[in-house]
């Protein structure tokens, strides 16, 4: 019941950012139609951050309470991860050609956020190559912690060094007097509790099939 | 069905005629410079659009200037960085017959930029390879999923 209605909410706000999108919003003045690429881009960019942070912060708890549950919330959860950061970094990158003229520069936030896309693949390569074992759910635990270092550098690194990437625009950072418009903002908004809430179903989802196969697993040995 | 509305909803999305808008109260306007006046700290420029319409405008400390100088380089700044210069810059503009791109609200310019030839309604493309993009690895995703749980299901039984 819960589920369903929780599936329900999810999809009727990504209906609504879905109008606010293309109907609500306007056309962006400088940048074009690519502009509202911001409404996929930004989002699923904080969703993966936010997954590399609840990686580790769940592999600390199994790691403290040895507890099976939270090792397959951290696994499911940086897979769901993976996916995000790498539509994130290809909707930046689809972007970043009318508007930069390049598909990719080296700059500092295009690449933290390709570290944590490498932190999050050799943390799923590591799980699956080898044996399933405590010994591998603690270092893959570990591995998780030490990248989500990474995830401060990416918020950060707009502002710390100011190459082509835009800084920060909205949060704590964000300068008061921004140009970012209301109706901007708005939809933003909307949009990224749209797709923390697609986050929150698909890890869910991920999560009851690792949990199936882990009993399957058990039953054939 | 869901999929069949969201479908709808992305096509139909490239129906809509698509105005261009500045944000808030902003407003744009393409023209040349007919005239240009210091005031202060302010420089006062009077633009005439293709219709014959001016526009007396005043460019602040505030605006964000974009201009191509002669030599083909893009110039970036303001009035604070130096005066003189974007005075020069704009006498330049002026005798060259270069058209401008100014975003103003009121009579403040908030941006003035060189005329932008390319047509930014073209990256429509871009914008539907991002959403493109996104719908294939998610819905990529839930199908190696889905198969995994058949899999699963199907030696189970």
């Amino acid at each position: 019941m819960i589920k369903s209605v929780f599936t329900f909410i999810t999809t009727v706000i990504f209906l609504l950012t879905l109008w606010m999108i293309f109907w609500w919003m306007p056309i962006d003045i400088s940048q074009g139609p690519v502009a509202k690429t911001v409404f996929i881009h930004v989002p699923l960019a904080w969703c993966s951050m936010l997954a590399i942070i609840a990686v580790a912060t769940s592999s600390i708890v199994y790691l403290y309470k040895k507890n099976l549950f939270w090792d397959q919330i951290a696994q499911s959860t940086a897979e769901i991860g993976l996916i995000f950061g790498i539509v994130a970094l290809g909707s930046g990158i689809i972007w970043a050609k009318p508007i930069w003229g390049v598909w990719w520069t080296g700059e500092a936030k295009l690449t933290t956020t390709l570290i944590l896309i490498l932190i999050y693949i050799s943390y799923i390569l590591f799980r699956s190559l080898y044996k399933n074992s405590f010994q591998m759910k603690k270092i893959a635990a570990i591995i998780a912690v030490i990248g989500a270092i990474d995830s401060p550098i990416i918020y950060f690194a707009a502002n710390l060094w100011q190459e082509a990437h835009p800084v920060t625009v909205v949060g704590p950072l964000a300068d008061t007097e921004s140009s970012f418009g209301t109706d901007y903002g708005i939809t933003l908004l909307v949009s990224v509790i749209a797709f923390t809430l697609l986050f929150v179903l698909l890890t869910n989802l991920r999560y009851k099939t690792i949990k199936l196969e882990n009993i399957f697993k058990e039953k054939i040995l | 069905m869901k999929k069949t509305i969201l479908l709808l909803l992305f096509i139909s999305s490239f129906l809509n005629g698509g105005n261009i808008y500045a944000q808030d109260n902003d407003q744009l306007v393409n023209g040349f410079i007919k005239n240009i006046n210091i005031d202060n700290e302010n420089i006062n420029i009077s633009l005439v659009d293709n219709f014959g319409n001016d526009f007396n405008l005043n460019i602040t400390p505030k605006t964000e200037i974009g201009i191509e100088t002669q030599s083909g380089e893009r110039w970036v700044g303001n009035i604070i960085n130096d005066q003189n210069y974007v005075l020069n810059l704009l006498e330049e503009v002026q005798h060259s017959l270069e058209p401008l791109t100014a975003k103003y609200a009121g009579t403040e310019i908030i941006s003035l930029v060189s005329y932008e030839s390319s047509n930014i309604k073209n990256n429509l493309g871009y914008l539907a390879g991002s959403f493109i993009f996104l719908a294939v690895l998610f819905f990529g995703y839930l199908f190696i999923i889905n198969n995994k749980l058949k899999i699963i299901s199907s030696k189970n039984s």
